[in-house]
């Protein structure tokens, strides 16, 4: 399996009052193409420093970061959006859609930036929606859909420009058991479907079982790298049963 | 991202917030209104200005004297001739439509029964027109024409009927009209009257010529209302027929009288001491736009000549009343730099609020110059809405002002169509346009600094923010 994303020797120190905290301290590793990557680790590890690094959205203190055959760490933040808008989607826990906009527009948002004239962006946005279950709910607002539904409409708009790599930031931290599982199903299948790799930062365990490799974190640095179980259907169909 | 969907985004923001979006569009409403109007106030006034100075004489007209004919200009030169050459070269000036020597002269009149000592202006007749002498009835003086006249409205009203009776002239009736009549000249100033007793009557009969009146002049404010307008060269002629006569009666008893008109006639005439050869005493230069009469009126005067114009007054006024326009188009101008501060304010109120969206919109990638689009476009919005709100309510203001003819100055004047209300305020095309196309781009100038500041938000912090 090749990487597609590598991380070499990465730092990441914040200033906190007169303090200097690692937040990253010295990782190294791959993400290999395809593969579904769980970083777990308790609060304050660093996971979430770590896969905001790996997205460009923070930069690094030292080391280097590369997507693909792109040094992210050396683009200037323009770069940066370009790089996102055609190859990274994300999906936050807190869903972070934009509240004045229908699901159907959030989803078409990325694609707008992308410059995809309207008929067809709305076209594959309504696709994705369909995709995720929420064909009567594309005139919503966020205000008025659960969580679960808002994450769902998150999904849909991280996959909207195809990208290489989604990164997903505790994605089922404010679902019940029901519908973390749910989202979970639906995104590796996504990704799988289109072979696209995932990055996801979880606290929670029974993400895990969804992971081809899970890396735990532990004060800015690897603790140690486990196998998932690779998919396996027999889980995920006891899953399904259990939704 | 592509204009459309941006300005598509950025006016759906803006709609988010109706009441603090109106509420600035209102300020720029203002601001631009406040701008429109008060210029308008000081369009207004130049123009009553230039109104009330063409009614002291047509301001694109220049009258041009040889009063220092024989003298020397500044630089040393001979005063040159006011002579056809210099007519010629007066044509030649830029901004010069076309100029007539004048020429005035004092003869008697008879229509009818009725006569008159009529003061003649002799003019180039292809040139009557160009001097926007009001014709009311009949027509202009045209080129060809020669013992025709154009006569003032007043003239009439200085006719006489000499033999009516013994102790008193007759005037003429209302309604008595030159054009009706059949109307003679002559250069005796006792043609028609009755022979006085103790008179010496001339040598030779003064042959009387017969004119045609084709026109007449309406109130024009002017030497014209008075007098009977002919072709510069039929007056010439008269005049030498004049001189002739005189000329014939000279050493007879010729009434005294004759004598002194001969003199005045003489000056008149511009025809002075020293005979013809230093031309004309008076030429009229026509421009053919207001803004070139200064110019045209400094080269003639580089050539020694006298130059006047009602434009002089015109720049007092406009020099007097400078400093009022000033004190109005400043405080336009604030209001609209207090509305552009509101709008400013009002943008960053708006990525304050909406700092997380900024975040987001950044991770789903928009790029730096897409977000600094969406939020320019927003002021721009604003200004667009508040410059066409504010050129209406400055048409409305402007209405209402003329209506109530609240003034800066005289509001009335005296035209040959009787008393007219000079407007307060107007508003010209250009002043529309521009207020249109100003608002916008003020608007984008104060969207400016408050959308770099949403450009340069880091994406973890905004997305953090709450």
């Amino acid at each position: 399996m090749s990487a597609i994303i590598t991380l070499d020797n990465v730092y990441r120190a914040y200033r906190m009052g007169n303090e200097r905290i690692m937040a990253v301290n010295g990782i190294s590793m791959e993400i290999y193409e395809g593969e579904i990557c769980c970083l777990q680790g308790p609060s304050g590890s660093g996971k979430s420093t770590l896969l905001h690094l790996m997205a460009g959205l923070e930069k690094p203190s030292k080391g280097s970061i590369t997507i693909g055959k792109t040094r992210i760490d050396l683009l200037n933040e323009n770069q940066l959006a370009l790089f996102r808008q055609k190859h990274v989607g994300f999906i936050f826990q807190n869903y972070y859609l934009i509240p004045t906009l229908t699901a159907l527009e959030n989803v078409a948002m990325p694609l707008t930036f992308c410059g995809v004239p309207r008929k067809k962006r709305m076209k594959k946005a309504k696709e994705l929606l369909e995709g995720v279950g929420l064909k009567d709910r594309m005139k919503h607002k966020p205000s008025e859909m659960s969580g679960g539904q808002q994450q769902r409409v998150s999904i849909a708009r991280a996959f909207a420009n195809n990208p290489k790599v989604v990164f997903a930031d505790e994605p089922t931290g404010n679902l019940d058991t029901a519908t973390t599982f749910e989202m979970m199903n639906l995104m590796t299948e996504m990704a799988k479907t289109w072979n696209q790799t995932m990055v996801i930062v979880t606290h929670d365990t029974e993400i895990s079982g969804y992971a081809s490799r899970i890396i735990k974190i532990r004060d800015g640095k690897i603790e140690k790298i486990e196998n998932g179980r690779d998919f396996n259907d027999e889980k995920i169909n006891a899953q399904k049963n259990l939704v | 991202m592509k204009l459309r969907d941006t300005l598509f985004l950025s006016i759906k923001n803006l709609w988010r917030r109706k009441l603090r979006t109106t509420l600035t569009v209102l300020g720029v409403m203002i601001g631009c209104c406040a701008i429109v109007v008060m210029l308008s106030l000081g369009i207004a006034m130049e123009r009553n200005f230039m109104a009330q100075v063409n009614q002291m004489g047509n301001i694109m007209q220049i009258q041009v004297y040889n009063y220092n004919y024989g003298g020397k200009t500044p630089d040393g030169k001979d005063i040159p001739p006011l002579d056809d050459k210099m007519l010629a070269h007066f044509e030649t000036i830029k901004g010069v439509q076309g100029a007539t020597p004048v020429m005035n002269l004092y003869l008697k009149m008879m229509a009818g029964k009725y006569v008159s000592h009529v003061s003649i202006i002799g003019i180039k007749a292809e040139m009557f027109t160009l001097l926007d002498i009001p014709v009311i009835e009949g027509r202009p003086l045209q080129e060809g024409d020669t013992d025709h006249m154009v006569v003032g409205q007043y003239v009439a009203q200085n006719f006489y009927n000499p033999k009516a009776s013994r102790y008193r002239w007759e005037p003429a009736p209302e309604g008595f009209n030159l054009m009706e009549e059949k109307v003679t000249i002559s250069w005796d100033m006792n043609y028609g009257e009755k022979p006085q007793k103790g008179m010496p009557q001339p040598k030779v009969k003064a042959k009387p010529v017969k004119v045609e009146a084709v026109g007449i002049v309406g109130q024009s404010g002017s030497e014209y209302d008075w007098s009977v307008i002919m072709p510069f060269e039929t007056v010439m002629k008269y005049q030498k027929e004049m001189e002739k006569w005189n000329k014939q009666n000279s050493g007879s008893s010729g009434g005294g009288g004759r004598i002194i008109y001969k003199s005045a006639i003489a000056v008149a005439a511009g025809m002075g001491g020293n005979g013809t050869d230093q031309g004309y005493q008076r030429v009229i230069v026509k421009a053919k736009h207001i803004d070139d009469v200064v110019d045209i009126m400094d080269s003639i005067k580089e050539l020694g000549y006298e130059c006047y114009s009602p434009i002089q007054i015109l720049d007092d006024m406009k020099k007097q009343s400078a400093g009022l326009r000033q004190i109005l188009l400043g405080i336009g101008i604030m209001s609209f730099i207090i509305a552009a501060i509101g709008i400013a304010n009002t943008m960053y109120m708006s990525i304050y609020e909406r700092t997380r969206e900024i975040g987001i919109i950044k991770v789903i990638g928009a790029k730096l110059r897409d977000i600094q689009r969406l939020f320019m476009l927003e002021a721009w919005w604003i200004g667009v809405f508040g410059g066409i709100l504010g050129v209406g309510m400055s048409y409305l203001l402007s209405f209402l002002l003329n209506k109530f003819n609240v003034n800066l100055g005289n509001s009335e004047i005296w035209t040959p169509e009787g008393m007219v209300k000079l407007n307060s305020s107007y508003i010209p095309i250009w002043l529309t346009a521009a207020a249109f196309f100003f608002s916008p781009i003020a608007s984008l100038i104060a969207g400016l600094l408050p959308s770099r500041r949403a450009m340069k938000l880091s994406v973890m912090k905004a997305l953090r923010q709450d």
